[in-house]
């Protein structure tokens, strides 16, 4: 089971998320997950250090209390194999990139594409790949 | 939610109904009616550029639309027309004008909207 941490404000957008990437991980890859959302910095902050390591971390930039880049640091920092992808609205990614984000994704990407991303770096071919 | 048994008079005739998606954010419609699309095969989802929505929606005669904008003047009033701005007020939908408030509304909530708009606009439309 792939462990998956989304930490996105919009309920709508992590609750779709959720959905189309554990249907496209067990489509495409044979793979089930159990993928946990935090809406907030402080949210995602505390799940990542009670739950982790979790197998990737989808993390928005533009939260409520704070920018993502902090969560992106942090996991990356206290669980370096943890992938973790950025998605955000935000036109210059480059500061999640060198954070430590492994992926930066537009959310004006097709959807489709960013949830094969994301199944991608979930599953185990996109680990070994990525490592 | 509902079941299939609900849209039998579109499955009868071999057309599915159709739900125009026209939310923006444009991800936010890409998300949503891609949920909608995955977990009920038996509609038609479409994806749209809010500009292009009165357009197609004239031309195309959909049982439902889901847009951030009220419905325009000389449109059928036959579509059910829901107004929905999950980035600013995620618990209002306005539907064919008239407020309906869903406090904690999520996911769920919405796709069993679509249901309910879907079936009312069969039973209408005979």
């Amino acid at each position: 089971v792939k462990r998956i941490l989304i930490v996105e404000d919009h309920r709508f957008f992590s609750e779709a998320l959720k959905m189309l990437l554990g249907r496209r991980l067990s489509e495409a890859h044979g793979e089930r997950a159990k993928i946990r959302l935090a809406a907030t910095v402080a949210d995602g902050l505390e799940i990542a250090d009670a739950e982790g390591p979790f197998d990737l971390a989808v993390v928005d930039l533009m939260l409520p209390d704070g920018d993502g880049t902090e969560v992106v640091r942090s996991i990356k920092t206290s669980y370096p194999r943890t992938l973790v992808a950025v998605l955000s609205s935000v036109l210059d990614l480059s500061g999640a990139i060198e954070a430590g984000a492994d992926e930066a994704l537009g959310k004006a990407i097709p959807m489709t594409e960013i949830v094969d991303r994301l199944a991608e770096l979930a599953s185990d071919e996109g680990r070994s790949r990525q490592a | 939610l509902k079941t299939r048994k609900t849209f039998d008079r579109a499955e009868r005739s071999g057309e599915k109904p159709l739900v125009l998606f026209a939310i923006e954010p444009r991800s936010y419609a890409q998300a949503i009616g891609g949920v909608a699309a995955e977990i009920r095969p038996n509609l038609e989802v479409l994806i749209l550029e809010p500009e292009d929505l009165v357009r197609e929606a004239a031309r195309r005669e959909p049982a439902v639309v889901l847009c951030g904008e009220p419905r325009p003047e000389g449109l059928d009033v036959g579509i059910r027309w829901a107004e929905f701005r999950p980035y600013e007020d995620p618990d209002v939908v306005l539907v064919d004008g008239l407020v309906e408030s869903f406090p904690g509304f999520g996911l769920d909530n919405l796709v069993g909207l679509v249901d309910r708009l879907v079936e009312e606009w069969e039973r209408r439309s005979g």
